[in-house]
């Protein structure tokens, strides 16, 4: 089985699922995030941004997660909820190997 | 006697020149321009404004800003003896820059290829809120001193802070830096070797409670 890019979106429901993940937020650039946005207003329907960011490099990927966390929660433990939950999806659809997994926490509350 | 800013209306008393309102502007917004959607009941809604975690901690502060200001215009003993908007300026001010991300606050994890972080916007924004939330006290300035990017480096906090009447200010300051240290700890592995809490302001009329914790 050949290595693969992990679907953003599958990426995007597995960190939004984590607990004490409050919100996602878009880990590309603020420009991007506007271009889709914009992109949906004039043209519902058509593909959604990926807010989880999966950067692809000749000798791997690293992926970035943005999140918005749980005030009650300690950050340090719903950060390696998020980090180890992707990196056992990505471990699972075989993909290519991992140069960083970044996990930022943008927003506590 | 002086005109005062109402309460329901949008914030305008940051008069920045072209160069500091690009600084100061949050994912391409100022901070008017987030006082007027909060003013307006975050309607139409801007997806812009709304994805943004710097947009999100700045919103915030300007909610419990605008709470504190409204029990303050309520009392009228009160609404004699302010001074002046410069107050609400100031702090203004300081939301615009602190809700920016700033630097990255490390968290460990034991595999080579995870990086886990804070950004410093939003430490110094549950570090405000944590703040605000206490009876009598609203938040000013709140600054990380020190390399907070290596990790058990010591840094020091600095909060500045607006005292209302009605409770013991050294008793206060105490629960404060209590608080902060809690959610320090709670939110970070920094090494903190102070929290200084400088009291900027003293209001002076009748005792008011400071705006309690708000709905998300």
């Amino acid at each position: 089985m050949s290595a693969l890019l992990p679907s953003t979106i599958e990426l995007d429901a597995l960190v939004r699922a984590v607990a004490g993940v409050e919100t996602l937020y878009p880990a590309g650039s603020a420009l991007a995030a506007v271009l889709g946005t914009a992109l949906q207003a004039v043209a519902p329907g058509s593909a959604t941004a990926a807010l989880v960011l999966v950067d692809s490099q000749p000798s791997g990927i690293r992926i970035t997660a943005k999140v918005g966390i749980d005030a009650a929660l300690k950050a340090v433990d719903v950060c390696t909820r998020v980090h180890d939950m992707i990196a056992a999806h990505l471990d699972q659809v075989n993909s290519r190997p991992v140069l960083q997994i970044r996990v930022i926490v943008a927003r506590i509350g | 006697m002086t005109d005062f800013t109402p309460p329901d209306h949008r914030f305008d008393a940051v008069d920045l020149g072209d160069t500091d309102r690009e600084q100061a502007s949050l994912n391409g917004h100022t901070i008017e321009q987030l006082s007027d959607y909060l003013h307006c009941g975050r309607l139409p809604v801007d997806a812009s404004i709304d994805d943004s975690p710097e947009c999100a901690i700045a919103l915030r502060s300007l909610e419990r800003l605008r709470r504190a200001q409204r029990i303050l215009l309520d009392s009228e003993l009160h609404r004699e003896s302010l001074r002046e908007d410069s107050w609400i300026a100031s702090i203004l001010g300081t939301i615009t820059l602190e809700a920016h991300a700033g630097r990255d606050i490390v968290l460990p994890h034991p595999q080579p290829t995870a990086r886990l972080v804070v950004t410093e916007g939003a430490l110094r924004g549950i570090l405000r809120e944590t703040g605000d939330r206490m009876n009598n006290v609203l938040v000013g300035r709140c600054a990380l001193i020190g390399d907070v990017e290596v990790p058990k480096t010591p840094i020091t906090v600095e909060v500045d802070v607006t005292v209302f009447p009605g409770r013991n200010i050294p008793r206060l300051a105490e629960e404060l830096r209590q608080a902060l240290s809690a959610a320090l700890a709670q939110y970070t592995e920094l090494v903190v070797a102070a929290i200084d809490i400088t009291v900027t302001d003293l209001q002076t009329a009748i005792a008011v409670s400071t705006p309690q914790q708000e709905s998300p």
